[in-house]
């Protein structure tokens, strides 16, 4: 390739980022910011720069914001951010319900061996999230948040006293307890739970009885990970979906898109402290397949989540930019 | 309200005319003997903010090479803010010679 056409290439590369931005920004500032780059950078440069394709991810990305904010409002965020607290608190009463009924049927955890301390954190923190839910269902948000906020904080307890025994990384721990504080402050400083839509209690059956049928499914190998596994699993798959779901209505239903955010936020810090406890235990127990394979299970989750959210963007932007082929006006003044 | 560093870079530089992204760039440059290059994209998130509390705003678009330049410009609170800024780093900065003169008066315990 000759010199003289190496800008051109550039140019054509960095266009490409011209589809992240949102359609109505895409004229303005994304040609502003690509004609400044190449600007500045010198003739013989022929590949965006790592530095600068960050930059565009980062101004698309707090234009994507800015559009969703003056489009939704602060009432609809609120809302969305109270609505999402309510689905991840109705995942939790599932899921310790679903303990519960563990302990109760087999009189054994999920974690065989146990400590007595463990059992119990575990068994009041579920009851905790039981409770919530229905102080949530009854109306009473706020003390529905205070009750979930307890349980969490036994959950935290819980872990902590099982990472004693397991040798998980302490880093780990603490982004888990930023994980689970993170829902009942949704809860907490959101409006509009849960309670007042109805196909989100579609969504939380489902997920019911999803959990149902991976804890009562045949297990292949008596291993304590394994309940926690399928439990990972079916939450995971639930969150994407929801999203993907939340981000094809957000047209219409930018409450949905949200919630999904307030919950995708809390399902990513969730994967790193599990894939951050699992490399601390791979570690400490020593190469296994087993150990590698939970490893790359997590990290395999980890990564899924934002490929999905981006996958999800990039077809909403599609589908936004079929339903109104409007022409773009370059040159226009604005007032 | 004290400006961010950046922020304040910026004001400078549309102060005396408008100008497009690149040459915003290289007067912030010159204006700090090379000491402040700013990469595009932290460029536009100033501009962003600096838009959003109306210190500028857009005075033209022009096409060159098929390449968009958009041209900002202070607007009369962008001035003002300037303005302000301006006297209180100057007044600062007589304050901070003023007491080094006064230190070079004394002599340094040893």
């Amino acid at each position: 390739m000759s010199r003289d056409l190496a800008p051109h290439v550039l140019e054509r590369r960095y266009r490409r980022f011209v589809v992240l931005f949102p359609r109505a920004d895409r004229g303005g500032r994304a040609e502003e910011l690509i004609a400044t780059m190449l600007d500045v950078a010198p003739p013989s440069r022929r590949r965006p720069t790592p530095r600068d394709a960050a930059d565009l991810l980062v101004v698309a990305g707090r234009a994507h914001y800015a559009r969703a904010r003056s489009r939704a409002g602060a009432q609809t965020w609120k809302d969305g951010v109270g609505f999402g607290g309510g689905i991840a608190l109705s995942l939790e009463a599932i899921i310790g319900a679903a303990l519960l009924l563990h302990v109760g049927l087999r009189g054994e955890m999920l974690i065989p061996g146990a400590a007595a301390p463990t059992r119990l954190l575990v068994s009041v923190a579920s009851v905790c999230f039981i409770c919530a839910f229905a102080l949530l269902v009854a109306g009473f948000a706020r003390t529905s948040a205070g009750v979930a906020a307890i349980g969490a904080l036994m959950q935290c307890g819980w872990l902590f006293d099982y990472a004693r025994y397991k040798d998980v990384n302490l880093v780990a721990w603490v982004v888990l307890l930023v994980a689970v504080g993170l829902w009942p402050a949704f809860l907490l400083f959101g409006s509009a739970p849960v309670v007042h839509y109805p196909p989100a209690w579609v969504a939380t059956a489902a997920f019911g009885a999803f959990v149902a049928f991976m804890i009562a499914a045949p297990q292949p190998h008596e291993w304590w990970h394994q309940g926690y596994l399928r439990l990972g699993m079916a939450l995971s798959i639930f969150v994407v979906g929801f999203s993907l779901a939340a981000l094809a209505t957000s047209s219409w239903a930018p409450r949905l898109a949200v919630a999904a955010a307030a919950l995708a936020v809390t399902e990513c810090v969730v994967t790193i402290a599990f894939l951050l406890a699992m490399l601390g235990y791979a570690r400490s127990a020593g190469p296994s397949t087993r150990n590698l394979d939970l490893t790359v299970a997590g990290a395999a989750v980890a990564v899924i989540m934002p490929a999905a959210l981006l996958l999800s963007v990039a077809v909403r932007s599609v589908r936004t930019s079929r339903r109104s082929p409007r022409l773009r006006v370059h040159g226009s003044h604005r007032p | 309200m004290a400006l961010r560093e950046q922020s304040f870079l910026i004001l400078v530089g549309l102060a005396d005319e408008p100008r497009h992204g690149y040459s915003l760039i290289k007067q912030v440059e010159a204006a700090t003997a090379g000491r402040v290059v700013l990469r595009p994209g932290t460029l536009y998130g100033a501009l962003d903010r600096l838009e959003a509390d109306q210190f500028v705003e857009i005075d033209r678009e022009e096409h060159v090479d098929g390449r968009l330049r958009r041209y900002y410009r202070l607007t009369a609170a962008g001035a003002t803010m300037l303005d302000d800024e301006t006297r209180r780093l100057e007044s600062l900065a007589r304050e901070a010679r003023r007491r080094i003169g006064a230190a070079k008066l004394r002599p340094r315990p040893t």
